[in-house]
């Protein structure tokens, strides 16, 4: 099986890369040859501040996400599934599973087509209001940076999420809605009362598996959006790496970064699945 | 049916949420055309939003003659053609073996399979790892190590599973090996699943930029996402480092040319889509379900 061969050579071989965060890793004398340095990379790391405004803001940002962007999903789906008409739902599905399938560098076009403070849309039209714009460019303003991030999330994911929900939804027996209707239910009552119970179990278990997901998330989404100016914000561990590590060649130092974040990564999974299994059906 | 005052009401509301939402998703598109389409000096001001002003295919023409462009373009097609159909060879091998109840050791190769999803190196040792198997700052850096894609193999996996056991036995009485019976039975059958990985495995290499952006050092190699990137959230003051590549050096600044590169960029995932959708929905919650 090629696909045995391949998982080892890029997943399993970089794994023997992962000593050389407890090395001082050097390009010549190799993985093998460098020189030991114990933990040394790691206090380092744990004295760093900038080390922990990553760690901090990977822990905000995700906050953010599963807040606002997580649920989402859910919402959509719910109202969707009250829309009567079959084009109707159609259509809006068709557009809302589009954005999903663009690159986060085809949607930071868009951002900065709409946020930029010379021709952006949004500018245009506090142009028409004759509202004086603040000429603020929000993409590089900390204080709006992670509610862009959150928002472009929503707005690239919305529609794909939802197809998971669609999918619960519709499993639903109708003979459940039928009693709930001789009971008198209203449409709010059957969706607080029969939808939403019956696709608890998938909402609990996606929520577990994105709360494992946290560490590295959304780096690509960043690493296309943030500039220099919203570090303090928009810094997270994944770009903290990337920056220091490939461009600054701080090998050693950012593998033990890696590792952090991975081992987190793999714990956070591990209860995560521990958890659902608790509220039945676990991950594996 | 006998609606309540509330519940027109409530219909109402929201079909004109999803309306609101349907714009929400369509407008950045057709701003960036419209911005496209227009003349630099309108977008410039501040002047074009849904409707091109000045209208002129000016800045498609120039994408179209910069070589640079065509030659990303090129790149991008060719990872793309070459990754797709790997990565269904890759996928499909492993999650027809997988599904197969006799395969020694299933278990513990799903295992190896699964680890893989959970933890990873990171992304330095990754690096050296590309290093070292020599293909880095070449295109097969972009290529191969997306091929084997656990998710993706699951898909197929419970694909296979749900399909009726009597056609293998019934192939395989007539004395077909296994080589035999996935190329003949099973892949006419399969189209979904292969449409559903299809898509997903082009639209990962078509959109491909982190890893092209940590393993390919020339310009030559850069795909289209890399050079949409450096032209996008260029400052209009950007210059020296690419001078020597005059061509990249009138892009830089030009608005309506920025969007032009967006919309040729996104073209070819506009034009397959509507033909794949109707499959990557079944595919996708097939796997959900299952798994």
């Amino acid at each position: 099986m090629p696909g045995v061969v391949l998982t080892f050579i890029f997943h399993y071989l970089p794994m023997y890369g992962v000593i050389i965060a407890f090395k001082n890793y050097n390009p010549i004398k190799g993985i093998w040859g460098s020189d030991w340095v114990g933990l040394r990379n790691f206090t380092e790391l744990f004295d760093s501040p900038f080390f922990w405004r990553a760690f901090k803001n990977t822990l905000i940002l995700n906050g953010y996400q599963i807040l606002f962007a997580f649920p989402a999903p859910i919402v959509f789906a719910l109202l969707l599934n009250e829309i009567r008409s079959m084009m109707v739902k159609r259509w809006m599905q068709t557009i809302t599973y589009f954005p999903h399938f663009l690159s986060w560098v085809v949607i930071g076009g868009f951002v900065v087509a709409i946020l930029s403070p010379n021709t952006g849309i949004l500018t245009t039209i506090q142009n028409w209001l004759s509202y004086e714009g603040s000429q603020l460019f929000l993409l590089t303003d900390s204080r709006a940076f992670r509610a862009i991030l959150v928002i472009s999330e929503i707005w690239k994911n919305v529609g794909w999420g939802a197809i998971i929900y669609l999918a619960a939804i519709t499993g639903v027996n109708p003979e459940y809605y039928d009693a709930a209707v001789i009971d008198g239910a209203g449409r709010w009552k059957q969706t607080l009362h029969v939808t939403l119970p019956a696709i608890m179990p998938t909402i609990i278990i996606l929520l577990v598996l994105r709360i494992g997901n946290m560490m590295g998330s959304d780096f690509e989404q960043i690493l296309v959006l943030y500039s220099a100016n919203v570090y303090d914000v928009g810094d997270v561990l994944s770009t903290y790496v990337f920056r220091l590590g490939l461009f600054q060649g701080k090998y050693s130092f950012t593998t033990a970064v890696g590792l952090f974040q991975s081992v987190i990564g793999f714990t956070l999974i591990m209860i995560a699945n521990r958890l659902s299994r608790r509220v039945g059906g676990g991950l594996w | 049916m006998l609606l309540s005052t509330g519940e027109r009401w409530f219909n109402r509301f929201n079909l004109l949420l999803m309306l609101l939402l349907a714009l929400a998703m369509l407008l950045p598109f057709l701003n960036v055309i419209a911005k496209s389409l227009s003349s630099n000096s309108m977008v410039m001001a501040g002047e074009v939003s849904l409707w091109p002003k000045e209208f002129n295919l000016y800045a498609y023409n120039l994408v179209f003659k910069s070589p640079m462009f065509m030659r990303s373009i090129q790149v991008t097609v060719f990872i793309t053609l070459a990754g797709t159909l790997l990565t269904l060879f890759v996928v499909i091998t492993s999650g027809y073996a997988l599904s197969k109840k006799r395969l020694l050791a299933r278990r513990t190769i799903m295992l190896y399979f699964l680890f893989t999803m959970f933890f990873s190196a990171g992304m330095i040792p990754g690096f050296l790892n590309i290093q070292r198997l020599g293909i880095y700052d070449t295109l097969w850096a972009l290529i191969l190590p997306g091929l084997m894609n656990v998710y993706y193999m699951l898909l197929v996996k419970s694909f296979f599973e749900q399909l009726p056991s009597e056609l293998e036995e019934s192939a395989s009485l007539d004395g077909c090996h296994d080589i035999q019976i996935l190329t003949k039975i099973f892949l006419p059958i399969s189209k979904p699943i292969v449409a559903t990985i299809g898509l997903f495995a082009a639209v990962h290499f078509w959109n491909i930029y982190v890893p092209a952006v940590m393993y390919i050092q020339s310009p030559k190699l850069y795909p289209l996402q890399v050079l949409n990137q450096m032209l996008i959230f260029a400052q209009s003051s950007i210059d020296s480092q690419h001078a020597a590549d005059q061509d990249m050096h009138n892009m830089f600044g030009s608005e309506n040319l920025k969007m032009a590169v967006i919309v040729v960029s996104t073209m070819p995932i506009v034009i397959v889509y509507p033909f794949l959708q109707k499959y990557f929905v079944k595919g996708v919650t097939l796997g959900a379900i299952k798994s």
